[in-house]
C-alpha cells in the first residue's frame, strides 16, 4: 500500500521513470551476473539449471529495461529533463554510486546481494526466493500504475511471469531439501534472509526521513544563521574575472624531486583535502 | 607502486590503474551502467581496473581522487551565499549532499575500497587535468592549458610542464568560465548541458556568425585571455537547474525549446547563425589563451585537457594558428581524464618517479568479454576477418566491429566501431536509418590510412599531430575528398579524420588500405558503435543486443560473423 501510495507519482515524472528504469535495470543485471557465477559453482546440476535460466531472465530483463529507458530519453531528451534527472540524482543523500553504496540495500530489498561462497547453497537459494517474492510485489505495483503508457506496463507483465516462475522454482527447491531432512537449515535460512530484508526496510526508512529532516533544518538555517553572510557575500557577486596572479612563483607540485623532505611535503599536500 | 585514479561526481566517472608509471587499465563508469556520462562513483570501472590488472585492493600503494572536496565545497558555499535569497532551493540540494557524504569522501572511498584512509590522496581538479595531458604526452616540456567548466575554483588554467613537474602559471576563477559559458549557450540552443555542447558545435557548421555582436556581450575575452561574463545573463550560483537567466532572452532571444524544429534552412538560420557566433567566439577566446600562455611559457610543445579541448573545430584551429608546433590532446579531455591524470601526478609530481611511458593508443579498456551467439559464423584469421569486413561494407555499405580492449575517453578508434561505405551519398542517412539515429545536422567523420592523408586533407601545420590518430581535430577537406567521400564532409567543408598508421593498428590500416584498392577510396566512414542515447557497446553480448535492436546488417566480433539473414 505504502509502495504504492509512493510510486504513484514516479510514472508520471520523466526524469523518475527513467532513472527508475536505468536503476531497475542495474539491479537485474547485477542479480543476473550473481545469479550466473553462483550457477558456475553448485554442484547439485538441477539447481545449476534453474540458476542458469534465471540469470538469463535477469539479463533479459535488464535489457527490456534499457531498452525503454533509451526509448524515453530518446523521446523526451531535453535540458529540462537533464536537469531534473541531475535534481533527482542529487535526492539520493548517500550518494557513492547513487545511493547505493555498499552497506546499503539494493532493490530487491537485501543489505548485500550475498554470493553463493559466502552463503552456501540453501541460504543463497532462501535469499533469491524471499527476493524474487519481493520483486514480484514490487513489479506487481509497477505495472498497475504504469497502464497509462503500454510500452512500460507490457514490460512489467512479461517480467512479472517471470518473476512468478523464479519464485515456484525457489519454493519447489527449498521443498525438496526439507523432504530430504534439511528442514531446520531451511527454515533458519529464510528467517534469515526475511530478517535482512527487515533491516534493510528499516535502515532506508531511516535514510529517507532523516533526509527529509536534514532538509527542513537547512532551509532554516538558511533564512536565518546564514542571512547575513549571503547579504554581504552578494555584494561581491560576480566574482572578481581574469587572472588572479602567479602563486608565489613556487610550484605547487613538489619538484626538487629525490629530496625525501619535499616529497614528505608533497604528499602532505596530497593527503590535504583542501 | 601501484595507484588507483578515481574521477566522479563532475560528469564521466572513470578510474585508471597505474603500475610503475605505466597505465594497466583505464575504464569509464558508462561503460558498465550505461548511462552516458555517469558520473556516479566509479566502483565498477575501478573494480574492472583491477581486474585487469590482476591485483586486489590490498596490493594498491595510493587510490587518488581528482579533486580538493574542501576547496570544491567551499566554492558552492560561497556561490550559493552569493545567489541569497535565490539560492534557497539549491542550497538546501546542495549543502544536504555535501554534508551527507562528500565532505566524508576518504572515508568512505577508504570503506569502499577496504583499504587504511591515509592510502587516499587527492590532487586538484585542474592539476589532475594538466597531469593527464602533460604526462601522458610525449614531450618533456611543454606549455599546457586547461579550459573547463570549473574545477574547484579554477575554470582556466596555465601550466608549465618539465620533466616530471608540473608548474601552475595562473588561472581564472569560477564563476568566469569558458566552458559554462558554452554549457549555458547549449542549454540555450535547446540541447541538455554536458553532452549538448557538442551539438551546437557541430551546428555551428551550418550557419554564419552573424550574431557575433550580441555574444560579445555575454563574453569579453581580454588581450590576455582574460575572460568575463555577463553574469546577469547567467545563474549558475543560485539555481542549478538552469545556467541561463531570463535577461539572457533580451540579448539573444527567446531560447529554443528542446525538441522544437532547429532553424538552419536558408531563410531562417537563427539556430545555426548563433551556434556559429558562439563558436566563433569561443575559437578566439581560446587562441588569446593560446597566445597568451606562449608569451608566459615560450617553447614549440602544447598540451590541452579539459571538456573544451573536446571542441575539434578549436582544436584545428589552434594547430593552424597558434605559435606551438607541437600539440598534444588528451584523448579522454574530459572529466575521465581527470583520473589518469591524478595517479600520473602522485606517481610523478608527488613521488618524484621519472617519467618512462606516454599515451601512444586509448585501447586501456576492458578486455572483451566474448560471448558467442549462436548464429555466429567462424572466421579462421585476419585475412578471413578482413575479407568479411570487406564484403559487408561492400554488399550492406555499413557494419559494425567489435575486438579487444574498448577505447578510453569519447572516440571510438577501431575497437567499438560502426564502419560505413562512404562513397554512397547517403551513407550518413544509412548509418543513421540504420543504428545510430542521430540528428541529421551532425556528421560522421572518415577513417584513412596515415600515409594518403595528404591527398585527402589540408593537413597544413598538423603534420605530425597527435589529435590527428585520436580523431580530435578538424581540417579542411580537399577536393579528392568532396569527390570521394561527399557524406564525411561537414557543412563548413571540413573534415574530423582519424590517421590509421600500420604500425599502431595493423588490422584497421589493412582493412583501409585493401578498401582503396577494391574501390580506389581508402576511406571509411567511422563512428562509435552503440544506439542513441547508449555509450557504445560494452561486450558481445551488447554488441548482440544491438544488432537484434537495429537493422545493422553485419557484425563482426573478434573472429566470428553475424550478418542479419
Amino acid at each position: 500500500m505504502l509502495l504504492r501510495l509512493r510510486s504513484r507519482s514516479l510514472w508520471h515524472d520523466p526524469a523518475r521513470t527513467l532513472l527508475t528504469l536505468e536503476s531497475f535495470a542495474r539491479t537485474e543485471e547485477d542479480g543476473g551476473r550473481d545469479i550466473a557465477s553462483a550457477a558456475r559453482r553448485v554442484t547439485d546440476r538441477e539447481l545449476a539449471n534453474h540458476l542458469h535460466r534465471h540469470a538469463l531472465d535477469e539479463v533479459k530483463h535488464a535489457g527490456l529495461f534499457k531498452r525503454r529507458a533509451a526509448e524515453l530519453r530518446t523521446a523526451g531528451e531535453s535540458a529540462a529533463t537533464a536537469a531534473r534527472e541531475a535534481e533527482v540524482a542529487a535526492d539520493s543523500a548517500y550518494d557513492l554510486s547513487r545511493g547505493r553504496p555498499s552497506t546499503e540495500v539494493d532493490a530487491h530489498g537485501f543489505l548485500t546481494l550475498g554470493l553463493l561462497d559466502e552463503l552456501g547453497e540453501v541460504p543463497y537459494v532462501a535469499m533469491l526466493h524471499v527476493a524474487e517474492q519481493r520483486a514480484a510485489a514490487l513489479f506487481h505495483v509497477h505495472r498497475d500504475l504504469t497502464r497509462h503508457d503500454p510500452q512500460t506496463c507490457a514490460i512489467f507483465e512479461e517480467i512479472l511471469r517471470d518473476e512468478n516462475y523464479h519464485v515456484a522454482w525457489t519454493a519447489a527447491m527449498l521443498k525438496s531439501w526439507r523432504t530430504a531432512g534439511r528442514d531446520e537449515e531451511v527454515t533458519a535460512a529464510l528467517k534469515s534472509a526475511k530478517a535482512n530484508r527487515w533491516l534493510g526496510a528499516w535502515k532506508r526508512l531511516g535514510v529517507r526521513s532523516g533526509g527529509h529532516f536534514g532538509r527542513v533544518v537547512l532551509v532554516v538555517l538558511y533564512g536565518t544563521l546564514l542571512a547575513p553572510f549571503g547579504l554581504a557575500a552578494r555584494r561581491g557577486r560576480n566574482g572578481q574575472a581574469g587572472w588572479r596572479g602567479a602563486p608565489g612563483g613556487a610550484p605547487r607540485s613538489a619538484s626538487d624531486a629525490g629530496s625525501s623532505a619535499s616529497r614528505e611535503a608533497a604528499l602532505a599536500r596530497a593527503r590535504s583535502q583542501n | 607502486m601501484q595507484i588507483l585514479g578515481l574521477s566522479a561526481f563532475g560528469s564521466d566517472a572513470s578510474a585508471v590503474l597505474l603500475r610503475d608509471g605505466v597505465v594497466v587499465a583505464a575504464l569509464q563508469e558508462e561503460h558498465f551502467t550505461r548511462v552516458p556520462r555517469d558520473a556516479s562513483f566509479p566502483r565498477r570501472a575501478l573494480r574492472a581496473c583491477l581486474r585487469e590488472g590482476g591485483i586486489t585492493t590490498a596490493e594498491l600503494d595510493w587510490v587518488v581522487f581528482h579533486e580538493k572536496p574542501l576547496r570544491r565545497f567551499e566554492r558552492v558555499l560561497a556561490s550559493q551565499l552569493r545567489g541569497f535569497p535565490r539560492s534557497a532551493g539549491s542550497f538546501s540540494r546542495s549543502l544536504f549532499l555535501w554534508l551527507g557524504d562528500r565532505l566524508w569522501l576518504k572515508n568512505r572511498i577508504a570503506t569502499e575500497l577496504g583499504i587504511a584512509p591515509e592510502r587516499v590522496l587527492f590532487s586538484a581538479h585542474h592539476e589532475s587535468h594538466a597531469a593527464s595531458a602533460f604526462l601522458a604526452s610525449p614531450f618533456a616540456d611543454a606549455a599546457v592549458l586547461v579550459v573547463d567548466g570549473a574545477g574547484e575554483w579554477a575554470t582556466t588554467s596555465l601550466w608549465r610542464g618539465s620533466g616530471p613537474q608540473l608548474q601552475l602559471l595562473d588561472e581564472q576563477h569560477y564563476p568566469h568560465s569558458l566552458g559554462l559559458f558554452v554549457s549555458a549557450m547549449a542549454e540555450h540552443l535547446g540541447f541538455a548541458p554536458g553532452g549538448g555542447e557538442g551539438r551546437l558545435m557541430e551546428l555551428a557548421a551550418h550557419g554564419k556568425p552573424s550574431m557575433r555582436a550580441e555574444v560579445d556581450r555575454l563574453l569579453r575575452v581580454g588581450s590576455d585571455g582574460g575572460v568575463t561574463l555577463d553574469m546577469s545573463c547567467f545563474r549558475f550560483d543560485n539555481d542549478s537547474e538552469r545556467l541561463c537567466s531570463d535577461a539572457l532572452t533580451a540579448v539573444l532571444g527567446p531560447a529554443r525549446i528542446p525538441g522544437a524544429p532547429l532553424r538552419r534552412a536558408p531563410g531562417d538560420s537563427r539556430d545555426a547563425d548563433l551556434a556559429a557566433s558562439v563558436q566563433a567566439a569561443v575559437e578566439d577566446a581560446l587562441l588569446a589563451l593560446v597566445a597568451e600562455l606562449h608569451r608566459r611559457a615560450p617553447g614549440e610543445n602544447l598540451c590541452l585537457a579539459g571538456d573544451m579541448a573536446l571542441n575539434t573545430a578549436a582544436v584545428g584551429r589552434i594547430v593552424r594558428e597558434a605559435p606551438f608546433r607541437r600539440v598534444f590532446v588528451q584523448p579522454a579531455a574530459g572529466d575521465a581524464g581527470c583520473a589518469l591524470g591524478a595517479a600520473l601526478h602522485v606517481h610523478h609530481a608527488v613521488l618524484g618517479a621519472e617519467r618512462g611511458w606516454h599515451q601512444e593508443h586509448v585501447f586501456l579498456g576492458e578486455s572483451l568479454l566474448a560471448e558467442p551467439g549462436p548464429e555466429s559464423a567462424p572466421l579462421r584469421d585476419d585475412a578471413a576477418v578482413l575479407d568479411a569486413l570487406l564484403a559487408a561494407l561492400q554488399s550492406g555499405g555499413l557494419v559494425g566491429w567489435v575486438r579487444g580492449r574498448n577505447e578510453w575517453g569519447p572516440r571510438s578508434l577501431g575497437h567499438r566501431s560502426l564502419l560505413a561505405d562512404p562513397r554512397r551519398a547517403d551513407a550518413g542517412d544509412l548509418v543513421s536509418r540504420a543504428v545510430k539515429r542521430r540528428e541529421d545536422f551532425r556528421p560522421f567523420s572518415p577513417a584513412v590510412p596515415a600515409e594518403r592523408a595528404a591527398e585527402f586533407f589540408d593537413l597544413t601545420g598538423a603534420d605530425a599531430s597527435w589529435p590527428l590518430r585520436f580523431m580530435q581535430l578538424q581540417v579542411p577537406a580537399r577536393a579528392a575528398m568532396m569527390a570521394a567521400a561527399p557524406a564525411a564532409v561537414h557543412a563548413d567543408g571540413t573534415c574530423r579524420p582519424q590517421l590509421v598508421h600500420a604500425a599502431e593498428d595493423p588490422l584497421f590500416h589493412a582493412l583501409l588500405t585493401r578498401f582503396g584498392e577494391a574501390t580506389g577510396v581508402p576511406l571509411l566512414l567511422h563512428t562509435s558503435l552503440n544506439l542513441r542515447g547508449e555509450p557504445p557497446v560494452r561486450g558481445e553480448a551488447d554488441a548482440l543486443a544491438l544488432f537484434a535492436r537495429s537493422e545493422l546488417p553485419a557484425l563482426v566480433v573478434e573472429d566470428r560473423l553475424y550478418a542479419r539473414r
